[in-house]
């Protein structure tokens, strides 16, 4: 294919992701969270590779974390992304936004080109061939992509405290028939109600407002663009990308005054395909319980088998493991979630849980519709439905 | 109403034309004063002499100005483009609902008897009415009558439209089969802004859900920074308009009318749309609204649409409601013939041969048009003179009008049997009565050749109008009203009433009075800051410390009254109009009266804006200005605050 001769890939994998931290702790950076068997900067990975991008036209920004350049190198060794370009953020500062990471990016000139931005949580069948037709077509300087969310299954429930599953809308004005991207939100970001901007509805007097589909954090956006990014630094300091700069941009590119830059931004709207992002506890749930789908599109139908200890005598139903677990004769497991390096004690009833790295299930314990922090033990004979353990720390509350 | 009822039913398809606008008239304030002289009594608003108010609107309305459904467009009558448009899409029956009463009803009345309209199949009623100050009221006086019985088309003043009318019900109707609670489908269409037949006072905002057109939000006025979707009203598919405007038709179920009987404080369609969106829930009725992107509907809602909607005329954009058509009113109407450059002529107008006419310019039959005269975007009747060197540009010009050599016109209006004398100058904006003379008039010596004494408070008013209060014939009814709710004050506040049973008490004051929901914020204030005034007889002896004290004690006390009222931009400028009235009529008030808007920004009850805009909409109120000078120090302190909030919106 013939993309990545103009366009450079910039995936962004640095997030800590501040909206699962019940999740996560601070052990375990969003990256790597594994979903169906691979950590989840796996897939954006996969999709690129599959349209033909080669490891020197791929940049990826990460945490300065040891295991995650390691984990990052052996995907990229399962592809065959030889060459893999990758940008270190600093780990100890508090959340890095990812305008930040990418002004950085810009700065150290990783940059040059053309970029196609990707989130490390987007998990999307991406129709990469709509989207750069599409880009090409409207002459355009920055180009989102909105597909369908992916449908939650019905027995899917959530963990921990009894509260509905809902996926967050993402809100995105258009100009009917051009597509011109008028306006861009998430629910998160709005309280009671949706506020449209009057200046921008003003140039656009007819506006289509679209709220069933999904961001798929996947940008493609000209150099002189990005560049904007780093000249307006002067102006803002951006912190996040999709919540700041683009709002940004897309408000000013309606003012007169703003002639000077002739922005065109056009939203690509592909309803035919799906994607969910693995942001917060219920899209991750979500995702693990997408195994059929996630198999075809990415995995040749096949869910790797991690390596873990499972002893004869126990029964595991619905349920996915990640790396270095050990269960323990006579657990039962179903529909259970576990991360790395979980151990499940013998005789352990299991069920409906999400079980984060490192966490200790102790024997004969009854667990049901909990969340298990990370490096959380349970005591044995331990009872509880509907819970969220997770070890007291300030920083796991941060939400 | 279910379908099965609707078949049944011998459908009788129905309309309701509206002939007028209740008192706010198409034309600007002045029209509105002349046919309903009283509303300037405000000024002096001590006299109570409402039969001589009477008696003056009878004598104006005998000589002074028409029907306004009656105006000249396009050598037309107004009402015949709405008739047309009504009969043609198969109308059975009509009701043409008059405000004016007998006087402009009769005239209604005949012209329909004298024209092709009488000849007709259709059954077309006048209804005529003094009381009604509303459209609330006349749809309530309709219901009362009973004589509605179908869904219905409505159709507001002035509106001209080449699209049929039946297509729409079927699709008002197959919508009701969808959604039992539709109520009514409103037709906008897209007009965008700054076009010549858009007016500039329109700005509605309308959310709609994209698959069904049902309305989600409705902004008749686009707030300034936000336009705000609740998100439980969201939809998967929405779409916002500003760049639609109503075309004043509405398709109405049959529920329509007594939705107006139950809620007795719907006056206008805005109260209308805004109860039903805010009762949804609860009444489960809904509105829709049809985007109609091909076709002509427009209303003429002032002086620019009317001008701008003639040339819309001329240029054929709302073929076939053209001139050289064969419609309208009288069947031996003489025969338009079109020219180069969208001129119409009758064969028999004499025309000078060094005349420069056109484009768009229609000319009635017999009219005289004399050397060197330009005329360009204008439309002159039947027999008119028109002398030497004249132009004519933007004008409506009537029957029988003579115009002196040399004159020039621009953008005005001129009525029947109008003299024109030689070199004049006329316009813009001017609206010349009929049978009058004139020599000078601009704009800002309005008819001061004709009547001399009215011409002071005349100019006053006009330049005003944003502050001005509503020419109010119920004069006697506010200030009971006032008065009443200002007892209720004072007693809740010497006997210590709980603010739930206040309300509850001036919203029977209000019903009791026949007011609006508009009304009350103004006699809230008024009472509130008048307690202390009833409390203590020597109060405007007192020191201003303590007057101020004694002043900010009550409005403490009911701060959380306000916000029940004040919800809107409207209520927070009567707000501010309340304030500076009081403070003019009492000169205690001046200097608190700063304190007292402060106040009342502080808990959010007025907006920077809103007290920004008022200070800076100059007033004619005597010592008005002085009263802006106090005040002075809050606006300098508010403006250096918005400019930081406008930098912190930037930041968002």
């Amino acid at each position: 294919m013939v993309y990545e001769s103009k366009v450079q890939a910039v995936v962004l994998a640095a997030g800590r992701g501040s909206r699962m931290t019940q999740l996560l702790g601070t052990t375990v950076p969003k990256c790597l969270v594994p979903v169906c068997g691979n950590p989840l900067v796996y897939y954006p990975l996969k999709s690129l590779e599959a349209v033909g991008f080669r490891g020197k036209d791929i940049l990826v920004i990460i945490q300065d974390r040891d295991d995650v350049r390691r984990a990052l190198l052996s995907i990229a060794d399962r592809l065959g992304l030889s060459g893999l370009d990758i940008l270190t953020v600093p780990e100890d500062s508090e959340d890095f936004g990812t305008a930040e990471s990418i002004r950085i990016a810009l700065s150290s000139k990783k940059i040059t080109r053309d970029a196609l931005l990707i989130s490390c949580d987007t998990i999307a069948d991406i129709p990469f061939r709509e989207l750069f037709d599409f880009h090409e077509i409207k002459e355009s300087e920055l180009t989102t992509l909105f597909v369908s969310p992916l449908q939650i299954p019905e027995n899917v429930k959530l963990p921990g405290p009894k509260s509905k599953i809902k996926q967050e809308r993402d809100i995105v004005g258009v100009k009917p028939g051009t597509n011109n991207l008028v306006y861009m939100a998430s629910e998160a970001d709005c309280e009671e109600e949706v506020k449209l901007p009057v200046s921008t509805l003003k140039s656009c007097p007819h506006t289509k407002i679209l709220t069933g589909l999904v961001d798929t954090h996947v940008y493609l956006i000209k150099n002189s663009l990005l560049n904007r990014l780093l000249a307006a630094t002067s102006e803002r300091n951006f912190i996040s990308f999709k919540g700041e700069f683009m709002p940004f941009l897309i408000q000013n590119h309606f003012l007169p005054d703003f002639s000077e830059y002739t922005f065109k931004f056009y939203a690509c709207i592909e309803p035919k395909y799906r994607c969910v992002r693995v942001n917060s506890i219920p899209s991750f749930a979500l995702a693990n319980k997408s195994g059929d789908w996630i198999k075809d599109v990415f995995l040749n139908g096949v869910i790797p088998k991690s390596k873990c200890k499972i002893a004869r005598g126990s029964k595991l139903w619905g349920t996915t493991l990640g790396e270095q677990c050990v269960v323990e004769e006579k657990a039962k497991l179903t529909n259970v979630i576990a991360m790395d390096g979980v151990v499940i004690k013998a005789g352990a009833t299991v069920e409906g849980c999400i079980l984060s790295s490192h966490s200790i299930i102790g024997a004969n314990s009854v667990l049901k519709e909990c969340l298990v922090g990370p490096k959380y033990q349970i005591p044995a004979e331990g009872r509880f439905t509907n819970e969220q353990l997770s070890v007291m720390e300030e920083a796991y509350f941060g939400d | 109403m279910g379908k099965g009822e609707v078949e049944e039913q011998e459908d009788v398809f129905q309309a309701i034309l509206l002939a007028d606008n209740f008192g706010v008239s198409i034309f600007g304030s002045e029209w509105a004063d002349k046919q309903n002289p009283g509303g300037n009594q405000f000024l002096d608003d001590d006299e109570d002499e409402g039969g001589a108010q009477n008696k003056s609107k009878e004598d104006e309305l005998e000589s002074g100005f028409t029907q306004e459904s009656l105006m000249h467009l396009g050598n037309r009558k107004l009402i015949d483009y709405a008739l047309e448009a009504l009969t043609v899409s198969g109308v059975q029956e009509i009701y043409i609902f008059c405000s004016t009463g007998i006087r402009g009803g009769d005239a209604l009345k005949a012209h329909i008897k004298d024209s092709r309209w009488s000849d007709l199949t259709v059954k077309i009623q006048v209804i005529c009415s003094e009381d009604c100050q509303s459209l609330g009221d006349a749809l309530r006086e309709l219901d009362a009558k009973g004589m509605i019985r179908n869904d219905f088309i409505m159709m507001a003043t002035a509106v001209i439209t080449n699209k049929g009318l039946k297509p729409w019900l079927e699709m008002h109707r197959a919508t009701m089969k969808n959604d039992k609670g539709a109520v009514m489908t409103l037709v906008h269409r897209v007009v965008p802004e700054g076009h010549r037949s858009r007016s500039t006072n329109s700005r509605t905002s309308v959310v709609v859900d994209a698959s069904t057109r049902k309305i989600l939000a409705y902004n008749e006025r686009v707030p300034d920074k936000r336009i705000k979707v609740p998100l439980a009203n969201i939809k998967e598919e929405m779409e916002v308009y500003l760049d639609t405007v109503d075309s004043g038709i509405a398709i109405c179920s049959s529920s329509v009318l007594p939705l107006f009987t139950d809620n007795f404080d719907f006056a206008n369609m805005v109260d209308f749309i805004k109860g039903i969106l805010m009762n949804e829930e609860i009444m489960g009725n809904t509105i829709y609204v049809h985007r109609l992107e091909k076709g002509y509907a427009n209303k003429i809602t002032d002086f620019d649409t009317y001008l701008g909607i003639s040339n819309d005329i001329m240029e054929r954009w709302t073929y076939p409601l053209v001139p050289d058509m064969p419609f309208g009113s009288n069947p031996d109407d003489s025969i338009y013939s079109m020219n180069l450059n969208f001129v119409y002529k009758v064969t028999d107008v004499v025309c000078a041969r060094n005349a420069m006419i056109g484009p768009n310019v229609i000319i009635g039959s017999k009219t005289k048009v004399q050397e060197g005269v330009q005329i360009r975007k204008s439309s002159i009747g039947n027999n008119c003179e028109i002398g030497k060197n004249v132009l004519i540009e933007h004008c409506q010009i009537g029957n029988n009008v003579k115009i002196g050599d040399g004159s020039k016109l621009c953008k005005s209006i001129v009525l029947d049997g109008s003299v024109i004398k030689a070199a004049s100058i006329v316009g813009p904006m001017i609206i010349l009565a009929e049978g009058q003379t004139c020599k000078i008039a601009i704009e800002d010596t309005f008819e001061k050749s004709d009547d001399e004494e009215e011409s002071d408070d005349e100019d006053d008013f006009k330049s005003e109008d944003s502050f001005a209060p509503e020419p109010d014939n119920q004069e006697s009814d506010t200030k009971r009203f006032c008065s009443e709710v200002l007892e209720s004050i004072l007693r809740a506040f010497t006997d210590n009433v709980d603010l739930d049973n206040l309300a509850v008490e001036i919203h029977g004051s209000r019903t009791a009075n026949f007011m609006y929901f508009d009304d009350v914020p103004n006699a809230v204030v008024k009472g509130i800051i008048g307690v202390p005034l009833k409390l203590y007889p020597d109060f405007e002896q007192m020191p201003p410390k303590t007057q101020w004290d004694k002043t900010s004690e009550v409005m403490v006390r009911f701060k959380k009254l306000m916000p029940q009222y004040v919800k809107t931009e409207k209520a927070q400028k009567t707000v501010l109009q309340a304030l500076e009235e009081h403070a003019l009529d009492n000169a205690y008030f001046r200097p608190l009266l700063m304190k007292v808007l402060h106040y009342y920004y502080d808990i959010d009850i007025l907006s920077q804006e809103m007290i920004l805009n008022w200070y800076k909409t100059p007033s004619a109120y005597k010592g008005a200005a002085e009263l802006r000078k106090m005040v002075e120090k809050l606006i300098e302190w508010l403006e250096t605050a918005s400019e930081e909030s406008d930098s912190e919106e930037d930041d968002e």
